[in-house]
Formats: structure tokens, sequence, C-alpha cells
């Protein structure tokens, strides 16, 4: 090996004092984003939701306790994973996905105009909801935390 | 969230590359090519938007980074809402669901509830907000039977017919916001808004074959424009409006004005939920017909609503929200081309009409938000200033709608 060639090996160690730094910044920056994600956002999780049909609720369910079906319009198909209820009225249908191993719902499918509802954020903790204007339909916890500042409009 | 992802890994993987004679070359190399790869491709392919505001610097936050400020429209002059100190201790909160005008309706209720009286006095106040939003739908819905506006729009032209008091001080606002806009705002495009298949059953055409003639809307478009030919009147007690003598005919059928208040039926009832807010002393709490329209007192946990506005371009889970106003003991009304909508060969066709040319709004504008002021013409406002266009738009709030912040969105 020449001298030159030891000399550019010596010169690319590890660990150099710019390489720390690139490290340092990643490692910031990761657990800057880890402090916004599960700090900034930490609610009281899900623990159940009711799903209406103008105003009326027609199912309702709470992780690890009972399901109850008030409506003929509604039918669901449940394993081990989780939960697809079907909402099914005169205006049209509403697919809810209740994840049972995630504690999280979300709309999965609807034919309603514009389809809004299908890009709610999925519901993971107790001061979010789900509406489905043109089917006025509102999935919502059932321990809502009412006080929450926070509205979408 | 996704874009400071790549912001954050753009950043790095301009940190190595500067590092490029280093020894981390051999390992990191070909991520950090990726990475500003992937931060190449994400920035190629999202598609951003403008949204414009007579909102001071500091009184909004924008949450998607898909939008930046295109413009300002100035003076908003408004004396903000003071703040009231209460003690909330004790306090809960209860919630009651409604559905009128053919929308679900949410009150919220922070108060005191383990109080001698609270819990029925609750239940009381929720019992008449039911009958008020019962007694505006059989006035103004269209759907309904004998309500005035059925009566109205089943008169002959020329005809003066008899109507309740809410449906008087609906159209007297509705006639003002016509007058103010210019004609921007117009309920009687009943027969565009039906042509274009945004009535009742709302089931859509797929073939531009299906869509109205420009003979047909034009002659629609004709008839609405002598909205402003109405007469409304009192007499004592009694209230009364007379149709324009103004008829159109099409393919053998002639037509008199029929009008559709449902873009300011919803804002009204907010203004009347907030009278009973204040007749029953509540002091925290809301009321919302979705995003149509809603009235925020203050919050018992912060004191100020975080309102989080819904992206009208929402394509996932992520960009639901895409500006943030932290606000209190206001109303809020908004409109958008997302609401009830659908495409034809690309070209998006939505509920509101321009009542220039009587067919979908077409100028860029996608949703429209007003803060402040009466709901009901905040609700009419906001589908006018739809209708205006960009530049139109921002004169518009920038010289009549000083005393309230705008939002508005474009493409």
């Amino acid at each position: 090996m020449s001298l030159k060639k030891i000399q550019q090996v010596k010169k690319d160690r590890g660990f150099a004092l710019f390489d720390l730094i690139i490290y340092g910044v990643l490692i910031a920056v990761v657990a800057a984003l880890f402090v916004v994600v599960f700090t900034a956002f930490n609610r009281e999780p899900l623990t159940g939701v009711r799903v209406s049909v103008r105003a009326e609720a027609v199912f309702e369910f709470t992780f690890g306790g009972q399901l109850s079906v008030l409506s003929e319009d509604v039918t669901y198909d449940e394993d081990s994973k989780g939960i697809t209820v079907t909402v099914q009225s005169d205006d049209g249908f509403n697919v809810i996905y209740i994840d049972k191993q995630n504690r999280s719902v979300k709309m999965k499918q609807a034919d309603c105009n514009g389809r809004q509802c299908l890009f709610f954020r999925a519901m993971t903790d107790n001061s979010q909801f789900i509406y489905c204007n043109p089917h006025a339909i509102k999935i919502e916890p059932i321990d809502r935390d009412l006080d929450s500042p926070d509205i979408i409009i | 969230m996704r874009s400071v992802h790549f912001q954050a890994g753009f950043f790095v993987a301009i940190l190595m590359y500067i590092k490029y004679n280093g020894a981390m070359k051999k390992f990191l190399t070909i991520p950090a090519a990726f990475l500003i790869l992937g931060c190449t491709l994400s920035a190629g392919c999202a598609k951003n938007y403008s949204f414009y505001t007579n909102i001071p610097d500091g009184g909004y936050e924008i949450t998607d980074s898909h939008f930046t400020l295109g413009g300002t429209a100035g003076g908003y002059s408004a004396t903000e809402p003071e703040i009231e100190e209460i003690d909330t201790t004790g306090y809960t909160s209860k919630s009651k669901s409604y559905y009128s005008m053919l929308s679900p309706a949410e009150l919220v209720v922070s108060a005191d509830f383990s109080a001698d009286g609270a819990e029925s006095r609750f239940n009381e106040f929720t019992a008449v907000v039911g009958a008020t939003l019962d007694n505006i739908d059989k006035c103004l819905s269209h759907a309904v039977e004998n309500s005035d506006i059925t009566k109205f729009n089943n008169a002959q032209a020329g005809e003066e017919i008899e109507i309740r008091r809410i449906t008087y001080e609906v159209l007297s606002e509705a006639y003002a916001v016509y007058k103010l806009t210019e004609g921007y705002y117009n309920p009687a495009l009943y027969y565009n808004v039906r042509a274009y298949y945004f009535g009742d059953k709302q089931v859509y055409p797929k073939r531009v074959s299906e869509l109205p003639s420009d003979k047909e809307v034009a002659v629609y478009t004709d008839l609405a424009s002598h909205f402003g030919d109405i007469a409304l009147r009192t007499d004592g007690d009694k209230y009364f409006i007379k149709k324009p003598d103004y008829t159109v005919s099409y393919v053998n059928t002639v037509y008199s004005m029929k009008l559709d208040l449902g873009g300011i039926g919803k804002g009204y009832a907010v203004d009347r939920v907030e009278g009973l807010f204040d007749e029953y002393g509540y002091k925290f709490g809301y009321f919302n017909f979705g995003a149509s329209s809603m009235l925020v007192k203050s919050n018992v946990q912060s004191g100020d609503y975080n309102l989080y506005f819904a992206s009208p371009r929402a394509t996932s889970t992520e960009s639901y929200g895409y500006v943030k106003i932290k606000t209190r003991n206001q109303k809020i009304s908004t409109s958008g081309d997302n609401e009830k909508y659908y495409t034809i060969n690309g070209v998006r066709y939505c509920h509101v009409i321009d009542p220039t040319t009587g067919k979908p709004v077409n100028k860029g504008i996608m949703s429209v938000t007003i803060i402040g002021g009466s709901a009901g013409s905040a609700d009419a406002l906001t589908t006018a200033v739809m209708a205006m266009g960009r530049e139109k738009a921002l004169q518009f709030i920038e010289s009549k709608l000083t005393d309230r912040k705008v939002v508005f969105s474009c493409e």
C-alpha cells in the first residue's frame, strides 16, 4: 500500500468530527419528530364508537366489550382483527372498519357525493370523529372528549 | 408531517454530500441518493394550492405544506370579542345531535351540571333548540310540503303569499346579501341547480351529453336575475312576499321564479341558536351544521377553539386540515366545491352556481370561510365569494368585509 493511499485511508477514517455532527443532527431530527408525534398529540385512546344516522344511534361498539346493532340498516362482519360495519340507507351506503388490534376506526367505502368522509383521519382517540354529511352519518367515540378545543371544519 | 420527514431527509442528504470524500461515502451515498430522489419526486408530484386571507400575520397557522399564502386583502378592522374570565371548576360537557335542513347538526355545552337544576335546564335547552330547528325547517325547506318556500315556489307569477316571520327575516337577509354582492349570491338559481343534478336526489351524470344545453341554462339564469324584483312587506304582525311577474319559457314550458334558501338557512339557524345560548346563560361549547355553519363560544379547556379548515382537495387522510385559526365567541360559515360535485372529462361540476353564467363555479376558488358577523349573511357571502373568482373576491373582501375574517383557497 502506498504512503499516499495510507494517508487517504487515515483521512477517510470513520467518526471524524464532521461525521459525528451529522449523526448528532440526524438523532436530533428523529427525536424532534418523535416528540411532535407522540407528545403533542397524546390523547386518551379510543374506547369505543357510536355510529349515528340522522342523529339516531344505529350501531355501538366498545373495544373489549359490547357490540350493539340498533337498526335494520346495519350489518357487520367480524373476525379476530376487526369488524366491517355496513350502513345501508335510502341515501346510499357507508362501510366502516373497526380495527380491534390497533383500536382505530375509519370510513372504508362510501357512495356519497364527494366522498370526503373517506379522507378523515382514522379515529384513534376520544377527541376525533368522522362525518359523512351527504348520508347524515356521524361516527364518534362513545366516551367522546367533548372538552377538546380542536374542531375540523 | 410527511413533508417534514422529506425536508429532514433532504437536509441530512445534503450534509452527506458535503462530506462526500469521507468514510461514510461507501455506506451512505446510495441511501442519500434515494433520499434526494424521493424528495424530488415528492416535490414534483404533490400539487400545491394557495390561500388568501385578510387576517393579519400571526392570526393563522398553515398546517399543510401543500398550501402557501397567495395574497392578502387589507382593511380588516373588527374589534376582537372581549374575553371574560370565568371559573370553570367542576365544569363538564354534554352534547346533543340533531338532523335539520337535510344536515346533521351537533350541540355541545360545557357547564357545571352538578348544580341544582342544571341537568333539567340543559334538557330544556336542547329541546328548545330542537323545536327552533324544526320551525326553521318548516318555514324554509322546499322539501316540506307546506313550508313557506314550497308555497312561494308553487305560487303563480305576480302572486303575493303570506309567510311566517322566520321566512321574512331570512328572505330579508338574502335580499340584503344579493344587493351587497351585486347578485353574486342569488337564491333564485333554483332551476340551474337542478339542471346540473344538484337537486334533492343528486344522481349525477356521467357524460357531457347529459348536461343542460347553454340555451336552457341561459333561460334559467335570466329568470334568476330577476330576484331583485321580489317584494317583501309587513302589515302589523303579518309578513308577505310577492312573486315577480317575470316568467321564461323553455321547450313549451313556462317557468316562474322558485327559491332555494339552502345557502343561508343553516346560518340563520346558527344565529338563532346563539340567541338561545345567551338566553340560557351558556358561555362554553359550540353548535354546528358540520362544516357549513357553526357557532363557537369559549372552550372549557383553553378558552379558544382551534379551527382546522378542511382541505378542499384532500387526497389522503393526512391532508384534511390546511389552516388553523384560534377563535372564540364567533360564528363561522364555509362553502366549498368539494361538498357536492362530480367530474366529467376532467372538469369538476360543483353545487355552487355562478350567477353570471348559470353554470357551476369554475373560477379557481375551491373553498371560502368567513368568521364573524351574522352566520346567516356569512353563509350566503361564502357562496358569493366562491362565484367571484380570486381578483374580484379580494377587492370585495377589502372593501365590503372589513368586519369579518375571510379565508379562501385557490387551485
